[in-house]
């Protein structure tokens, strides 16, 4: 038991310490700890992914190396954290948004009330899922957990994990997930199903922990506790997170660069931290999922867009630079993999140029699509009633409110996830499998991919119940001066 | 009065709304965690599954390519289905031993709903049979002649 919770603690404790070595804080437990510890744990597998994929690939196959590795890193972490406290170094401030006193009375004990209903309700949940299957779902015992019984079992032959002859095991997948089993296996000298299961669960409720502590850094605590009440009562969501499919990682992923990027535009030029980590969040989404890599040109497009239309070509240098910094040693890591590793993609080496060509002039395969696209939309989640028109109403109800220096990260968020969907919707626009069955296979888990990223964006665009009540009070009266659009 | 009376309504009305359709739906689980009998636990259909396979892989080796044959189930969409998942459980238990589906192998594995399997089933792709595990797991070898 021990060596398990070691296995998952040093990733953790090594992501905290990244996190905390970029967004320097001299108080352990601040206010925003919530937010980095969900950051650390995403960044910690992801990191510990990474390193032992490095491990595997130089040879050292000895678990004293894998262990040695990591100890190494986190006492090099730890050791910097430790100097720069004792010499004083200024934190990075991210500053706190809203200045509406918090909600109060029954709204508020409401608020916690459901969220923390949800929370025992979905964790029960959750265990109760992981026990009745073990294994995983269809996807997870096929796909990602028997690639990380390849590749602990094989030894120096790991690479038949991504053998061709197992083709209908999608060899292409990015290792990202199947690395971390195997390396925590290798951590604790044995195969368990409860790895895999601890890790679906750290990345399905540092999801719920990232959404709901960057909106209350970012907006106001009851917008946080709202976000957060809205994925946690998404039964879809902890469903795919319990079966241990990778959708979720993915998710979190795409939610941690968003967040990052949105911190980011809150700093001067000065600080460009939060644009190296969401480069590096980028770069795990494209090492966990292939659709990850579309979330990459996505959000390149979206800050190029936004930088250099919206602050001028020298902000927009200097910013990628530190994006590119984070993206690129995990991109080489993937395009190693690609080149060296991986077989091709069964979706692009069935597609032929004139096929793809034709399905892209055939007007019905558009509309299958939208059609598709619609019915899942409103029927996604497998919530009670369609959520999607509660969420209308909710903005019908309290409004939109975006604050002028808010309007680059919420403008890289719409056309981000916007150019992800539209990506999504051609690739089926495409497929050389039949259409309705490509749908029906994986249509849900594509949105769900966008889900938690969804809800990080309409709860920053909705405006405050705070606001909304304090308005009433006429505070709103008093001219801002950063220039509020309502 | 009127318009904050309005506001805190509208407000609370959006809060109340969001927060009980979100607690309805996390409430559907409830029906999962009150039916899950906690004797099931390690006893679930995969884990059952995999064990047929326990016995075989003492004697097999730790890596090669093997072939795969079995009894087809009922012919229906699901009964294809129930094949694939079968095949795909039979790689996912032996790796990492790469299991591919034909009998056009040295070695085979046969993994068969039946133990008592009519010998025209495998003869037909030439193989001998080397050793049954709980009746059901083959262990076969393509006859060269």
């Amino acid at each position: 038991m021990i060596p398990f919770v070691f296995s998952l603690l040093i990733p953790i404790t090594i992501g905290l310490s990244w996190v905390y070595l970029f967004w320097s804080d001299h108080r352990l437990l601040s206010f925003d700890f919530l937010l980095k510890a969900s950051l650390g744990v995403g960044f910690g597998l992801g990191i510990s992914s990474s390193l032992y994929f490095l491990e595997l690939f130089l040879g050292w196959s000895s678990r004293s190396k894998t262990i040695g590795v990591e100890t190494v890193l986190l006492l090099v972490l730890v050791g910097i954290l430790c100097y720069r406290s004792c010499m004083g170094r200024s934190d990075v401030q991210v500053p706190k948004q809203g200045s509406e006193p918090s909600l109060r009375g029954a709204f508020r004990r409401l608020l916690f009330l459901v969220l923390f209903l949800e929370l025992i309700v979905d964790g029960v949940a959750f265990l109760v899922m992981i026990l009745k299957y073990p294994h995983g779902g269809w996807d997870a015992w096929s796909i990602w957990n028997m690639r990380a019984r390849f590749i602990y079992r094989a030894g120096i032959y790991w690479r038949d994990a991504f053998s061709p002859l197992i083709g209908w095991s999608h060899p292409d997948y990015p290792p990202l997930v199947p690395t971390i089993i195997a390396r925590c296996w290798r951590y604790i000298a044995h195969e368990t199903v409860a790895v895999p299961m601890a890790v679906a669960m750290l990345f399905t409720f540092a999801t719920v922990g990232l959404i709901c502590s960057s909106l209350s850094k970012l907006r106001s605590s009851s917008q946080g506790l709202l976000a957060g009440i809205v994925l946690l009562g998404t039964p879809f969501f902890v469903k795919l997170g319990a079966v241990q499919y990778a959708d979720v990682p993915l998710a979190f992923f795409v939610l941690a660069t968003i967040v990052l990027l949105c911190l980011q535009d809150q700093l001067s030029e000065s600080h460009q931290s939060f644009n190296y980590m969401a480069g590096m969040a980028a770069g795990f989404s494209v090492c966990t999922k292939n659709e990850g890599l579309i979330f990459v040109l996505a959000i390149l497009i979206a800050r190029t867009i936004v930088l250099i239309f919206g602050k001028g070509w020298k902000p927009f240098l200097s910013q990628m630079l530190f994006f590119l910094g984070g993206l690129i040693p995990l991109a080489l890591l993937l395009i190693y993999f690609k080149i060296q590793l991986a077989p091709p993609n069964d979706l692009l080496s069935s597609l032929k140029a004139r096929s793809a060509a034709t399905s892209l002039l055939e007007a019905s395969e558009y509309v299958q699509t939208i059609k598709a696209f619609a019915v899942r939309m409103i029927n996604f989640g497998e919530w009670v009633i369609p959520f999607l028109p509660i969420l209308v109403l909710y903005l019908i109800g309290l409004g939109v409110h975006v604050e002028g220096r808010e309007k680059p990260s919420i403008v890289t968020v719409v056309i981000a996830l916007g150019l992800t969907g539209a990506g999504y919707f051609f690739a089926y626009i495409i497929t050389p499998y039949n259409l309705k069955w490509h749908q029906f296979q994986s249509l849900n888990r594509l949105l769900l991919q966008l889900w938690p990223s969804f809800v990080f964006l309409f709860f920053l665009v909705a405006r405050c119940p705070e606001k909304a009540l304090n308005a009433k009070e006429g505070l709103e009266k008093t001219p801002d001066p950063r220039g509020i659009v309502h | 009065m009127s318009t904050k009376f309005a506001v805190s309504v509208r407000v609370g009305a959006g809060i109340l709304m969001v927060s009980l359709m979100s607690f309805l739906s996390t409430a559907k689980w409830l029906k999962e965690i009150v039916y899950f009998d906690p004797r099931a636990v390690g006893t679930n259909k995969i884990t059952r599954y995999l064990m047929r396979f326990d016995s075989l892989k003492r004697v097999l080796p730790d890596r090669g390519v093997m072939g795969y044959i079995s009894d087809a189930s009922v012919p229906s969409d699901s009964g294809k289905v129930q094949d694939i998942r079968r095949y795909y459980l039979t790689q996912y238990a032996l790796s990492p031993l790469i299991i591919l589906d034909t009998p056009y192998c040295k070695q085979v594995i046969g993994n068969f709903h039946e133990t008592e399997i009519d010998s025209q089933t495998y003869r037909q792709w030439n193989v001998e049979v080397l050793a049954k595990f709980d009746g059901v797991v083959w262990l076969l070898n393509k006859n060269v002649k």
